[in-house]
């Protein structure tokens, strides 16, 4: 019971913080709309009675909580439409998308991290740190259409599909997985069962696939539940740069336009990915440190 | 010692910024804008090039570094700390582990940059660039420690867990010997590399600012909105020298990591330069038109659509009575054959087409037209367009007079007329006539809703909705005009939406091959492409000062009871005319159409651009003028004294200027008249809003000085601009609160607008207005600067194109428009 009280509290508390925020942000959803317009007062006042924005905002939060209670997140100001079924026609575009991101990423990310750990060489260490400051210094806004220019005067940009946002998504990720992977094995490296197996004369690449892989993987995996959890937040404007149909253009435009409930609900999704990503990487941990499932064994589960 | 020496020794260029640099960071050598890096002939060098308005980029990289460096350390040590703070604190406590890592959990799951859009608002208006990137800095450092905390705590748990550390437990050390002794050392590393990463990325976070319209204000240099401003050039290939601070970042970043090495510019170079190819060959495919448009629509029901971009689309599947052409300006008949307005411009009878059809092939008649009209009237509805029905707050009546002549009854005589009809869409009764009874037309033809319910009198239906991608038009085979050549329009088989929610996506999309047309680029766009090798394939059309008008607007608004002492005198000093009108003498509106639209625009004295050219009315006399503007403050009061004007009070003449941040060339209005107003001793500070906050700010509490602000007429008509100029219009928006405490001028303004929306004779309605324009190019409520031309940009065998001011600029007239015998797109 008490393993389901816990993320029902923080989706609870989440979504609680979504309003709270909207309520600090300045503006409404009309506000854009009267500016320029030929919208009169009385007829703003109008909208906002009818459409239930004239509300205070714990009125409106309990009512958004009411219908998520039964699976209904609202109704989107913008399109008219449940939110439910925006979020339906959107899920699956950005699944694709951090999907192939996220593989193209720790693919990539491991790669580079074991080589520099590997290698042994000066020079291949080096060029690799240089790779990874290059891409952190580059400001994913500036990557994307660096590779968006570059795809259109290749006449690739429209045929190019989900290769080009995933992998300046993907690009976006690399360095720190490989930063943290070369940190790990370096670690590992100087753990007495390493440094036990190497005077007994064990080959190389058994130490590294037996012993340094196995003590530095614990320290990727909140890494990896990370990257996973934050895929939806994360995409917010690769997606919207590159026109991709998916949640993170959706979730950017409902910010900008004060969409609250549209917020709310993906919030929540994000919430909802986080918590599951953390528990499949705990799970995975477990498995590989038999110490914690003996812990896990003889004290209650937290 | 060994360890900090190379960190100051990096930072020291920065540090002697203000000796090394060659230039302020805002100084504005207007005749270089955008010079490549190295020596004008004869002029002056730039070893970084210079940026748009011609400030040194090399002096902007230098004078910003210190800024962003020390404001990355800042989010960087308070992410990593707190993050390692909180990482510790869980492992050694069950319980501090569960809440903290439900607060980890909670700071994961919401965008960074919703709570940024809050929090910012919480920040004063007057607050120094400098504190705005401390404050940012912190924001994202808060925001940004749950990840390594997510990070860290694993490896601190497993230190806890260690063998040594059960051990010293056994022996009975204390918390803080264990933490400092165990643990700390233990998750070193893991602390080390989150360093490394966080530090370039909170740099490059700022830049993410920009494109959201939460940047720093002009003209602070910082790297993340130098490289932000960058934006248009890296598109095009045109200011590659503009990435300095990215280069600057690696190397420092680098640098950290390791002993900075001359490979770091061989890496430069090959993500940077962009790869010289030739563009790719234009695919053909026959009939299909295929454009951008920078947001979905919202709804399928053009009774509720609010946002251009939706009405937009709608406007291709619906037809109205009659429409504005784009050529003429004036409103011709569409589905009306005829009409008849009585002199006294308070009754009209109009003849309808016969033998026109619905796109499902329902026949259309006068119900429909009477239907059309109840819809929008009801309040049920909601329709934007409701208030446009009720000229002097009563709704026209519409009778049925036959089955295709309907009768209009105005409340007053209403001067627009037959312009009217173009916003309203006619709608079938045959489909939605229950929704009207039931009273739930606003909640009909939702964005989901399957094309065959879908019925209108356009040029096309609605073949396919790919939400958040691509809506798909295919030809209405009902549609009831015919072109010239006596065959039945429209010509294209179909149209392709595709949505692009950044003007530069669009542009590189459009370059690309993949749309047909590009509609209002920025000068960036349109220059680079005029000079592209494309440029032979493309059909260039500048139609001239749009009816956009940029403009300043001063907060003329009473002050509000318990407002800041500062407050006062301010409005004073705006509620001057002598002040606003020195404001207008002193800004350069030839630079700010030369650097913020490079040529592209038409400077205006008043809010009727050149571009209206029914209305328009010439302003004698008007230029720039340094001299009668400080003569103008002299005798106003003001005092010059050693380069800063005083009031009559002796008080420091400075104000706030609020601006949209996400639009590119605001900023550099902002910048261009920030250094104006210099000359007349005022200090300007820029503070760059998100729309919305800044939209909040000027119509709801009025905390602000001065905003720049452009606003668009959807009409030629004067009618189109009556809620701006009459005293209690929703948008008199420098004086909200006019209608008790109003200047004799602003009430004869009022009056005349008035006057010309009930005057039936088209010339006096023309000699109202005229003296309408003069009285705000003397008194300036708004300080009207410039109106960027209407540019379009199309593939050269598009036929009949005929680009007007007029929204929607480029389509109005889609069901003309068609492929040359050379073929199609694709």
């Amino acid at each position: 019971m008490i393993a389901l009280a816990r993320p029902a509290a923080l989706l609870l508390l989440l979504s609680l913080f979504t309003f709270l925020i909207a309520e600090w942000a300045p503006g409404d959803y009309l506000s854009g709309f009267g500016f320029g317009s030929a919208w009169s007062d009385d007829q703003l006042r109008e909208w906002r009675e009818r459409s239930g924005e004239d509300r205070p905002w714990v009125v409106r939060y309990a009512g958004w909580l009411w219908s998520a209670a039964r699976g209904d997140f609202g109704q989107s100001l913008a399109y008219g439409i449940p939110v439910r079924q925006l979020l339906a026609d959107r899920l699956p575009a950005t699944l694709v998308l951090s999907g192939v991101a996220w593989c193209l990423s720790w693919v990539a990310g491991l790669l580079l991290g074991c080589a520099a750990a590997l290698s042994g060489l000066r020079w291949i260490e080096r060029a690799i740190g240089m790779f990874n400051a290059v891409l952190l210094s580059i400001p994913e806004l500036v990557l994307g259409l660096l590779a968006m220019a570059w795809a259109a005067q290749q006449g690739w940009l429209s045929s190019g599909g989900v290769a080009l946002p995933a992998a300046v998504l993907a690009l976006n990720g690399t360095p720190a997985i490989a930063v943290h992977t070369h940190a790990a094995l370096r670690r590992a490296s100087a753990d007495e069962s390493v440094l036990v197996t190497r005077i007994l004369g064990v080959p190389e690449p058994v130490v590294f696939l037996r012993y340094r892989l196995p003590l530095a993987a614990p320290h990727l995996l909140p890494l990896a539940a990370w990257s996973a959890g934050t895929a939806l937040s994360s995409s917010l404007i690769v997606e919207t740069l590159f026109g991709w149909p998916g949640l993170g253009a959706l979730t950017l435009a409902s910010i900008q336009a004060r969409d609250t409930a549209v917020v709310a609900a993906v919030v929540l999704l994000s919430g909802i990915i986080l918590l599951g990503a953390d528990a499949a990487a705990g799970a995975v941990h477990r498995r590989l440190d038999s110490r914690l499932r003996f812990e896990s064994a003889s004290e209650a589960p937290a | 010692m060994s360890r900090i020496a190379p960190l100051v020794l990096l930072l020291l260029p920065f540090l002697l910024a203000p000796w090394l640099s060659p230039y302020g960071p805002s100084e504005q050598l207007r005749g270089f804008s955008s010079q490549p890096p190295g020596c004008t002939p004869g002029g002056p060098c730039f070893p970084l090039g210079t940026d748009a308005l011609g400030r040194d980029v090399l002096s902007r990289f230098l004078h910003g570094g210190l800024w962003s460096i020390l404001a990355a350390l800042l989010a960087t040590t308070v992410a990593v700390v707190l993050g390692a703070a909180m990482g510790l604190t869980a492992a050694t406590s069950r319980r501090a582990g569960f809440v903290l890592g439900g607060v980890t959990q909670i700071f994961l799951s919401l965008p960074w940059i919703y709570l940024l859009l809050a929090l910012r608002a919480v920040l004063p208006l007057r607050a120094p660039a400098e504190w705005c990137l401390v404050f940012v800095a912190c924001v994202i450092g808060v925001a940004g420690a749950a990840a390594p905390a997510q990070v860290i705590r694993p490896a601190a748990l497993a230190a806890w867990r260690a063998d040594h550390t059960l051990a010293a437990r056994g022996f009975g050390a204390t918390l803080p010997h264990l933490l400092i002794r165990h643990l700390l050392p233990a998750v070193t590393p893991v602390v080390e590399s989150q360093f490394l990463t966080h530090f370039p990325r909170f740099i490059a976070a700022e830049t993410a600012l920009t494109f959201l319209g939460l940047g720093l204000p002009e003209p602070a240099p910082s790297w993340g909105s130098l490289l932000g401003s960058a934006r248009e050039s890296i598109v095009w290939g045109t200011g590659w020298w503009l990435l300095a601070p990215a280069v600057a970042l690696t190397l420092l970043t680098f640098a950290a990591a390791r002993a900075a090495s001359a490979r770091a510019l061989c890496f430069i170079a090959l993500i940077v330069l962009p790869a010289h190819a030739q563009p790719a060959q234009q695919g053909r495919y026959g009939g299909r038109l295929t454009v951008a448009q920078r947001s979905e629509p919202r709804t399928l029901n053009p009774l509720v659509a609010m946002d251009a971009s939706t009405r937009d689309v709608l406007r291709m599947l619906h037809g109205r009575l009659g429409r504005i052409d784009g050529r003429t300006h004036k409103a011709q008949p569409e589905l009306a054959r005829s009409w008849k307005f009585s002199p006294d411009m308070r009754s009209a009878v109009v003849e309808l087409r016969r033998d026109v059809r619905f796109s499902d092939g329902e026949p259309f008649d006068a119900d429909d037209v009477l239907f059309t009209f109840e819809a929008y009237l009801d309040a049920r509805t909601g329709s934007p367009q409701r208030d446009l029905l009720q000229p002097g707050g009563r709704p026209v009546q519409v009778t049925r007079l036959d089955a295709y002549r309907v009768r209009f009854d105005f409340a007053q005589p209403y001067a627009p007329g037959e312009r009217m009809f173009d916003g309203i869409a006619i709608l079938p009764s045959h489909l939605l006539a229950a929704h009207l009874k039931a009273g739930t037309l606003a909640q009909a033809w939702p964005v989901g809703t399957p094309p065959e319910r879908i019925a209108g009198l356009g040029p096309f239906v609605l073949q396919q909705v790919l939400p958040g991608q691509r809506l798909l038009l295919r030809r209405n085979p009902h549609y009831h005009r015919f072109g010239a050549d006596g065959r039945r329009l429209p010509y294209l088989d179909e149209v392709a939406i595709v949505f692009v929610s950044d003007q530069n996506a669009e542009a590189l999309r459009f370059r690309s091959g993949e749309t047909d047309l590009l509609v209002r680029p920025n000068a960036g766009a349109w220059t680079a492409l005029n000079a592209s090798p494309q440029a032979r394939d493309l059909k260039f059309t500048d139609a001239g000062a749009s009816l956009e008008y940029q403009f300043l607007a001063f907060n003329m608004n009473p002050v509000a009871a318990g407002a800041a002492a500062g407050q006062h005198h301010r409005r004073q000093w705006f509620q001057t005319d002598a002040f606003r009108q020195a404001v207008s003498l002193v800004a350069d509106r030839s630079a700010i159409v030369r650097l913020a639209y490079q040529g592209l625009a038409t400077p205006i004295y008043h809010h009727v651009t050149p571009g209206n050219r029914e209305w328009h009315a010439p302003v004698p006399g008007a230029g720039r003028s340094l001299d009668r503007a400080r003569k103008l403050l002299q005798q106003a009061g003001f005092r010059l004294q050693g380069g800063q004007l005083t009031d009559g009070a002796g008080r420091a003449v400075e104000f706030s200027l609020v601006h949209n941040g996400a639009n590119a060339q605001h900023q550099r209005i902002a910048a261009i008249l920030q250094e104006d107003l210099k000359q007349l001793g005022i200090r300007v500070q820029v503070v760059p809003l998100e729309f919305r906050s800044l939209i909040e700010r000027i119509m709801k509490t009025h905390d602000y000085d001065a905003a720049l602000l452009s606003l668009g007429a959807g009409d030629t008509d004067p009618g189109a601009e009556m809620n701006i100029w009459t005293l209690d219009g929703s948008m008199h928006l420098w004086n909200l609160a006019a209608e008790s405490d109003s200047t004799r001028w602003e009430a004869e303004i009022d009056r005349l607008m008035r006057a010309q929306l009930v005057e039936p004779r088209p010339a006096v309605r023309k000699q109202l207005y005229h003296r309408v324009q003069r009285l705000v190019a003397e008194h300036l409520p708004l300080v009207c600067l410039a109106s960027p031309n209407l540019l379009v940009i199309a593939r050269r065998n598009l036929m009949n194109l005929s680009p007007s001011i007029l929204a929607p600029f480029a389509l109005w007239n889609v069901e003309e428009i068609y492929w040359s015998a050379a073929g199609g797109s694709r």
